[in-house]
């Protein structure tokens, strides 16, 4: 378990070096970060002089490696353009953004989980068929345009809900749906592939022939071991959903870190955006680790592959 | 002797297809888009572009104040909504179709080399779907077309440089079950070379496999297309996008949501269409059990 914990480790750490390098590559290759901060009436010697202020004109890979060496210390460098230290820009939005994803992530599963099981339980009837449809449309349903919908009906026809701005908790409640029903479809159709698979197996049978009860082996033999697959995706979604905020804040004015990011995307300003790309690359890798080492936990099996 | 006709599996398989529902709709309905799309000239009543400052924001012809010339009405550069939804069609089907191909052959290569070879090939793989699934994709994508300036090609290119993924490890995974199958090994044994192999005995049994993550891509793309362009970061105006549509419209939400409404429910259709086909084409070619 200690070798396991530690290859896996040591592979999370290369990811992150790996995926912090190409979006830095990424981000200083795709065009010229002096030129377009200057403006368009500046001067070369004025874009030149920008440049070398903020040592765009090192090779790559040593501003590379001094972004790092101050990233380790805590350091993610400051915005281009309020020169605040983007850990604080990030450290005021990220309660609001995370909440959000959080709630989001709580109310997808209690959707999802009962879903995907009375469509396994009932495997090609009516039910499972219109669960299938429901999580069909979901997918189908551009996010940023749902909460546009959303926002027109309830907040405007209906005149129920705020629709822009986090300040009472009925802010959140139109946002956080968006979110959760982007996370609904694809958790809704493994946890009814899980099931199907578990239900299947031999000792669900033994369970059934022993004669307990329908719900007793539903919870406490097939629930469990279809959940596995769920919790490792759980991890997968937290990760988009933090990439979600981006579309979400951004069409329901929310100061979180998505706003921030887009703001920053749209005038270059890179310290902000490379900390964002990041940041939810740590948060993806960081669960995924979270969710292998427990699903390793529960099942021996697999720790040797 | 033996002169039981067997089933055609092919024959079986289109006999099924016919009888999915999901699957002929979603068909109906990609075929309608794409023929809409190709003729969009010829179907369009008035040219996309063309404004018309006397006739701005029109509504649809059914409601009060509607002009049956523009039977969807006109937005507020005055232009026929109809035509431009029309016309919007090529963008998101030349997205997601190329996105589709492209990111395709980069994905399924990836799993072919992977699953076939195993090994350090394998390990190599892996370790190049693992860094991508590290990144946040939509982040990356409007990153670098805010730098790059949204275009069709630098879209396509983009979204089909990031969405291989699943595309790698369906195939890898495929791939690897195969590896181990009878009749390779028989190539192998008989002396066939590895490229012969995979292409003339691997490839087309996972072709249905990469066939159905091939249709999830295309709304995957077509997607990411219309939210890259609603955020200002995709498709340039005046190219009719439906995700730039909805953007222009966003500030009448409240006075005119049918401007909002009808773009949405384009991409909305489109994309259920092709996950039906998908949907169908999975049922048809795995037939022992709906996953």
């Amino acid at each position: 378990m200690l070798i396991y914990l530690r290859d896996k480790l040591a592979l999370s750490v290369l990811v992150l070096l790996t995926v912090s390098l190409i979006g830095f590559a990424l981000l200083r290759l795709s065009g010229d970060l002096a030129a377009s901060l200057a403006g368009e009436n500046a001067s070369l010697e004025e874009i030149a002089a920008l440049r070398h202020s903020l040592g765009l004109d090192r090779s790559l890979i040593v501003q590379y490696g001094a972004w790092l060496a101050d990233a380790l210390r805590g350091d993610l460098g400051a915005s281009f353009f309020t020169h605040e230290p983007v850990s604080r820009l990030f450290l005021d939005r990220i309660g609001v953004t995370a909440t959000m994803a959080g709630l989001a992530l709580v109310v997808a599963l209690a959707l999802s989980l009962p879903l995907g099981v009375i469509a396994a339980l009932r495997p090609n009837t009516w039910i499972d068929r219109a669960i299938s449809a429901l999580a069909l449309s979901g997918q189908a349903m551009p996010g940023f345009w749902l909460g546009l919908m959303l926002i027109s009906f309830f907040g405007v026809t209906l005149r129920w809900l705020p629709i822009s701005g986090s300040s009472t908790p009925a802010h959140f409640v139109l946002p956080v749906a968006v979110l959760a029903l982007g996370a609904v479809p694809a958790l809704t159709r493994l946890m009814r592939s899980g099931m199907l698979d578990v239900l299947e197996q031999d000792y669900i049978r033994t369970a059934r022939s022993k004669g307990l009860p329908v719900t007793l082996i539903m919870l406490r033999h097939a629930m469990r071991n279809a959940l596995l697959p769920v919790v490792s995706l759980s991890a997968v979604q937290l990760g988009a959903l933090l990439g979600g905020s981006v579309i979400v804040e951004t069409v329901f004015a929310i100061e979180g870190i998505g706003l921030l990011t887009y703001r920053s995307i749209q005038r270059n300003d890179f310290p902000v955006v490379q900390a964002m790309l990041v940041f939810v690359s740590v948060c993806y890798v960081a669960l995924t680790l979270l969710a292998d080492l427990l699903n390793a936990w529960l099942d021996p099996r697999l720790r040797e592959a | 002797m033996s002169d039981i006709a067997l089933p055609d599996p092919r024959r079986a398989a289109l006999r099924r297809a016919l009888r999915h529902g999901g699957l002929i709709a979603g068909l109906a309905v990609v075929a309608a888009v794409v023929l809409l799309a190709v003729f969009a000239p010829l179907i369009a009543p008035h040219d996309p572009a063309a404004q018309n400052l006397t006739l701005r924001l029109i509504p649809p012809a059914w409601q009060e104040g509607g002009n049956p010339a523009y039977l969807l009405g006109t937005d507020h550069l005055g232009r026929d909504y109809l035509s431009r939804l029309i016309f919007g069609a090529r963008v998101s089907l030349a997205v997601g179709l190329s996105v589709m191909v492209l990111s395709g052959l980069i994905g399924a290569t990836l799993g072919f080399l992977g699953g076939y070879f195993g090994g350090r090939i394998d390990d190599l793989v892996m370790y190049v779907i693992t860094v991508r699934l590290s990144m946040p994709g939509l982040l990356v994508a409007l990153a670098v077309m805010s730098l790059l300036g949204g275009s069709l090609v630098t879209m396509i290119t983009v979204l089909s440089l990031l969405f291989w993924d699943r595309y790698a490890v369906v195939t890898r995974t495929a791939v690897r079950q195969l590896r181990q199958a009878d009749f390779v090994t028989a190539a192998r044994v008989a002396g066939a070379s590895h490229r012969w192999i995979l292409w003339h005995e691997v490839r087309p049994n996972v072709m249905p496999q990469i066939l159905v993550v091939a249709t999830l891509e295309m709304a995957m793309a077509i997607l990411s297309e219309a939210s890259l362009s609603f955020l200002g970061l995709g498709i340039q105006p005046p190219t009719p996008s439906w995700g730039i549509m909805i953007a222009e419209a966003r500030s009448f939400l409240f006075a005119k949501p049918y401007l909002v409404w009808m773009p949405g429910l384009a991409i909305f259709a489109l994309v259920l269409a092709i996950n039906l086909l998908g949907d169908g084409l999975r049922d048809v070619s795995q037939p022992e059990g709906r996953r």
